[in-house]
């Protein structure tokens, strides 16, 4: 067996740390960074020759203030701890964050005394507060479920005497222009909270059993718009249909027509938006992605485009961008969660005054 | 004649109104009890049975069960969607409806062949 210094001086211990899969950074005792992994690059954006020579603080985000890092630095620089272990939210290279558990701590040279740097490892707890999120998210939409299942049993039977009532009255009063407008407001009201119940029901309910057949994509898509085909003429908006024929995915049909529909009228509603002689164009694509075993559903506006800050929020129950008349917030955690129940994925690029761009992706069938 | 079996009161007068307006005669009732017990002393032909299942309940029997058990057409009223209705088999109506829909959803039950109310009892 090799003694220590046989070992420290080979390149083992440098291979290891370049193969670690957590992000690993030192500093000399000026605070300039000296070495970064691959691992530290993958995870924050920044290349080698980008970081070497920057301090730690071009990682720093909005979440930790001033004090937070002066105590850090005390605890570190205190020969009694001489190191410091906690989380905090670091910011990548491209602004997003990146909630990381850290550990720093002195090092020195094999031959020297005294402290020649500072050593920091990562490890990433982004996949771990995305499952908290899920977590929390499927708890909160569990709560919402039992509310509104309760509440629609509770509401169901008034809101029909109150709009049975309401239409009895427009018969009676029928010569009366007043009186009806008042009573047709009434009526649409009522059609208004029952469509916000039903939503609600559907976003929570627990169908356990989503039998997944194959589902011609372009068909879909054809039904969709030949409900939209008003909206989409009144609107000015283009269409482009690019679905090569016979694009079959695994998905459940009426679910998919619920999903395109959904994302179809956000795209129209964000161009509608957005102001200017623009021409409004939604395309409408399907290509095999992952070496063909999955398929690739495009749904693409050039309207007002979400703010980066929004993406995340915009897959959450009552989140909307839309006035409180127009919108209920939940369109697309509905799209959402019929997706999740497809086995399917969906994610979102967007720029904010350029367009969204929606992908979904599906089992081919 | 059209039978209304509908715990709440408002509800039950409303559809008789309504039902009232599009030309049917109706007999309403607000417990299962008070429906079977009518329904034995009952000479008319019913043409079909409205029923509000929440909330309806026989602490020994399922009531959707047993309804379905009856030869006459139903229609159940639901709150929006609810499953157990839903897989029930029946034909139904989620609250809260229009009055052309509870209209239709009549003229369409009734239109299929009429049956004694309840299978075997001397008094249909």
């Amino acid at each position: 067996m090799s003694d220590k210094s046989q070992i420290a001086e080979s390149s083992v211990f440098y291979r290891c740390v370049e193969a670690s899969s957590e992000p690993i950074m030192m500093t000399n005792l000026r605070g300039r960074i000296i070495y970064v992994n691959p691992a530290w690059s993958r995870v924050y954006g920044y290349s080698f020759d980008e970081a070497i020579g920057q301090t730690p603080r071009m990682l720093r985000s909005q979440h930790q203030s001033e004090d937070f890092y002066n105590t850090m630095w005390k605890e570190i620089l205190d020969p009694q701890n001489g190191v410091w272990r906690g989380e905090l939210v670091n910011q990548a290279k491209d602004g997003s964050e990146v909630p990381v558990l850290l550990t720093i701590s002195p090092y020195k040279e094999l031959s020297s005394e005294s402290t020649d740097g500072y050593m920091a490892w990562a490890v990433d707890l982004r996949e771990k507060r995305h499952l908290e999120a899920q977590i929390l998210k499927q708890d909160r939409l569990a709560t919402i479920g039992e509310l509104t299942s309760g509440l629609a049993h509770e509401i169901g039977t008034p809101m029909s005497v109150i709009r049975g009532r309401a239409e009895l009255l427009q018969l009676e009063l029928s010569q009366d222009l007043k009186a009806n407008r008042s009573l047709s407001i009434i009526i649409r009201q009522i059609d208004r909270i029952s469509s916000l119940i039903s939503s609600l029901l559907r976003l929570t309910s627990q169908k356990s059993s989503v039998e997944l057949v194959a589902v011609d994509v372009k068909k879909c898509f054809q039904e969709v718009l030949d409900l939209f085909e008003y909206k989409l003429r009144k609107g000015k908006v283009e269409v482009s249909l690019s679905v090569p024929d016979s694009c079959l995915i695994l998905a459940d049909f009426e679910r998919l027509e619920q999903v395109f529909i959904n994302l179809i009228v956000n795209g129209i509603y964000a161009m509608e938006k957005k102001e200017g002689t623009e021409k409004r164009v939604l395309k409408l694509q399907a290509q095999a992605s992952e070496c063909g075993k999955k398929i690739a559903i495009l749904i693409e506006d050039n309207g007002t485009g979400i703010p980066p800050h929004l993406k995340q929020k915009i897959f959450e129950p009552f989140f909307t961008t839309k006035p409180t008349t127009s919108g209920t917030g939940l369109g697309l955690s509905i799209v959402s969660r019929l997706v999740q129940e497809m086995n399917g994925e969906i994610s979102l690029t967007s720029s904010e005054g350029v367009g969204a761009q929606f992908v979904l992706k599906f089992k081919m069938a | 004649m059209v039978v209304l079996l509908a715990q709440d009161l408002n509800l039950l007068r409303l559809m008789a109104e309504i039902l009232s307006h599009a030309g049917w005669q109706t007999l309403e009732f607000r417990s299962i009890h008070s429906f079977l017990e009518g329904m034995q002393t009952s000479q008319q032909r019913i043409s079909a049975l409205v029923v509000d299942f929440h909330p309806l309940s026989m602490p020994d029997r399922d009531v959707i069960e047993m309804l379905n058990g009856l030869s006459v057409p139903i229609l159940a009223l639901r709150p929006f969607a609810l499953d157990q209705v839903e897989q029930s088999g029946l034909v139904s109506l989620s609250k809260p409806f229009q009055a052309n829909d509870l209209i239709q959803s009549i003229k369409g039950l009734a239109s299929s062949e009429l049956a004694p109310l309840i299978q075997g009892s001397p008094h249909v």
